[in-house]
């Protein structure tokens, strides 16, 4: 945020907020290492209300930097409290918290403009009864504080004049011109230390040779990471949910049987296989790409890619909601919302399933353990994470194909301006990162998959125990899909799992499981890895499995997703299409992997 | 000279700024506004966007955009 004088959304609601609402106090937080920008916002912000506190925050940063910035300069220059922090070295947060309750008598400096700008204030200022100019200035931004006002027609016959007059660029350089007299006084930029952090990041980012199998290297290794260290826990979980079953069904006994059984065969049984499943490669990779953002690398994944995004209608903006799709597809639809154009945001929604999220990558991982290498050795997941990674691209492909075909079809013209800021990278605190990603993100993954993944089984065991003439509803499902499923080289149960998969990906497998099993997932098995057995059983193959992995790839986004998407394209059109695109493509390629081995 | 030629590693001061308006009120929050210096720090290897930095700043643009401004040599 750097200006009331908004440009963005967010600044106009920030914007809004400051002239309209009520409150005691304003805090400016601004960036001691790059006060320069943050000095108009804080004349603003001071140019509206005389209650503000400027906050310096990252000053040890600064410091490092030898960036000098002198708070008690500050203080004089603007006349109102200003507090230099660092809230990861916790400097100033006292100080901070107990400027915040003093009584002051608040009287801060006032900011001269521009003769033309000054000469407007005069005239309007007494009509207003007020003497902050900048309330002044955002009648002339757009009339949302006009209504508080009674103007008489005169006055606001001359507010439209100057409304055409002064551009909002000469009101920002009114304030540029002045915050410029205050920063010579305050900031000193002494011989900038560019962090050597920074400086060997960039150079490995900017240099052809390094700069891409760096970021393969990053994308492997991240999956690497969650596949090996899941496994194990994985198993745990699973054997220690699984030897729960028997004493809660004992304890359960009073129940009905009727009512028993789908609850534990049903429900129990699809719960404990997707908590176990999923959630500790989500543990995982959650903490791992929150590390990465908050060290501050996606910006330079979106430079980099930039170029080959341009040339597909889009820009590198869209790998950044890529990334987050990686992590749940329906978080990289809202994501979307940092691109500015139109178009780039409806290419980018469209095409960000292509990216699998992690409701679809642990069974992808399941499979290829299954049916490709042994997941639970040490070369095994680095195989695992080598085919993963090759999936992943292959998503990233068609990201590129189908955006590049969208943006032929989606006539919209607009040449926006492309600006990327870089910031310098912070090793963040790997803990409270940790403990965040799994609050904010694992959890909330989780509880969703758990919120479906019970009735889901209860569902099927019903379907599955309630026959008409003898044969099963679930049969007869089963049945009708089967045509269908063996022209993608797959069967009906798996269209069927993938149709039930719908409200949350992380149900496909154990859905498909319980359809194999007629409904009671009532297997013996021992390990993860046993699971192979029931499908063989069931006629998979090589093929199958392959297929099975385009289909995870390249079908419909859940339901949270479907939602998201039409919250934001606001379009039924736009929804229907991000169904079906990926959807038809997937069919496609499964039908043609089919057809061609 | 365009900015988009410079060297880098090396610093210039800008002259003007060929740009839209709208576009000009995007930059002028990255300081991109003349009579400040600004520094050529790496490219893309795609040589688009290129980094820059003004002030404590650093942002990519296009190589197109850096091409609309125009800089001088620091004497």
């Amino acid at each position: 945020m750097y200006s009331l004088i908004y440009q963005s959304p967010e600044e106009e609601v920030a914007s809004d907020f400051v002239f309209l609402e009520k409150y005691d106090l304003a805090i400016v937080v601004a960036d001691a290492t790059n006060l320069e920008r943050s000095m108009e916002i804080i004349l603003e912000v001071l140019d509206v209300t005389d209650h503000v506190i400027v906050c310096l925050n990252l000053i040890d940063e600064a410091r490092k930097r030898n960036i000098l910035v002198d708070p008690q300069e500050l203080m004089e220059k603007l006349q109102v409290p200003v507090i230099a922090t660092s809230v990861k070295e916790k400097i100033g947060l006292q100080e901070l918290i107990e400027t915040m309750n003093k009584e002051y008598i608040w009287h801060p400096k006032e900011i001269t403009h521009s003769p033309k700008i000054e000469r407007y204030c005069n005239y309007m200022l007494p009509k207003l009864s007020t003497s902050k100019k900048g309330v002044a200035i955002k009648l002339l931004l757009d009339d949302k504080l006009e209504k508080k006002y009674e103007l008489s027609s005169e006055t606001q016959k001359i507010l439209r004049f100057y409304r055409k007059y002064l551009t909002k660029m000469e009101i920002k350089e009114s304030y540029h011109d002045y915050a410029k007299t205050i920063n010579k006084d305050v900031i000193e930029r002494k011989k900038e230390q560019e962090k050597r952090e920074d400086k060997i990041w960039n150079t490995l980012f900017s240099n052809r040779w390094t700069s891409f199998p760096l970021m393969l290297l990053l994308l492997f290794g991240i999956l690497w990471l969650t596949i090996y260290f899941s496994n194990i826990p994985s198993e745990f979980l699973f054997e220690f949910f699984q030897s729960l079953e028997t004493p809660i069904y004992n304890l359960l006994s009073f129940l009905p049987s009727s009512l028993l059984d789908p609850l534990i065969y049903g429900g129990y049984r699809t719960l404990y296989w997707v908590v176990s499943v999923m959630l500790p490669p989500m543990l995982i990779f959650f903490p791992l790409f929150s590390l990465l953002e908050d060290y501050g690398l996606l910006p330079r994944i979106a430079f980099n890619l930039d170029a080959p995004f341009a040339k597909c209608g889009s820009c590198g903006k869209q790998s950044l909601t890529m990334c987050m799709g990686l992590g749940c597809n329906a978080v990289g639809v809202t994501g979307t919302r940092i691109m500015e154009s139109k178009k780039m945001r409806l290419l980018s929604i469209l095409t960000n399933v292509f990216m699998p999220c992690n409701g679809r990558f642990p069974a992808m991982i399941a499979i290829i353990g299954m049916f490709f290498v042994q997941n639970n050795t040490f070369l095994g997941s680095i195989y695992s994470a080598l085919i993963l990674s090759i999936i992943i691209l292959g998503g990233i492909l068609l990201t590129f194909l189908i955006t590049k075909i969208l943006s032929k079809v989606i006539l919209k013209k607009e040449e926006p301006l492309f600006i990327l800021e870089l910031p310098s990278f912070r090793r963040p605190k790997i803990l409270k990162t940790i403990y965040f990603a799994w609050k904010e993100k694992a959890l909330h993954v989780l509880v969703r998959a758990i919120i479906v993944s019970f009735p889901a089984g209860l569902f099927i065991y019903f379907l599955a125990n309630v026959s008409i003439e003898h044969i099963s509803l679930l049969n007869y499902l089963q049945n009708f899909l089967e045509p269908f499923g063996q022209c993608l080289g797959l069967d009906g149960a798996i269209i069927l799992a993938f149709i039930l998969g719908f409200p949350a990906n992380e149900i496909v497998i154990p859905m498909l499981l319980m359809i194999y099993s007629g409904g009671t997932m009532l297997v013996e098995y021992t390990s993860l890895e046993s699971l192979k057995q029931i499908f063989l059983i069931n006629g998979w193959t090589i093929l199958t499995a392959v297929n099975f992995l385009i289909l995870s790839l390249c079908h419909f986004p859940c339901a949270t997703t479907m939602l998201t998407i039409k919250k934001e394209t606001k379009s039924f059109g736009y929804t229907f299409l991000a169904f079906l695109l990926p959807t038809c493509l997937g069919i496609l390629l499964a039908f043609l992997v089919n057809l061609l081995f | 000279m365009k900015c988009s030629e410079l060297q880098v590693g090396k610093k210039a001061k800008i002259k003007k700024i060929d740009l839209d308006e709208k576009k000009q009120m995007k930059l002028f929050h990255l300081g991109v506004i003349p009579g400040e210096d600004i520094i050529c720090k790496f490219k893309s290897p795609f040589h688009t966007p290129i980094a820059y930095q003004i002030k404590g700043c650093v942002f990519a643009i296009r190589e197109e955009d850096a091409a609309l401004i125009e800089v001088e040599h620091e004497k």
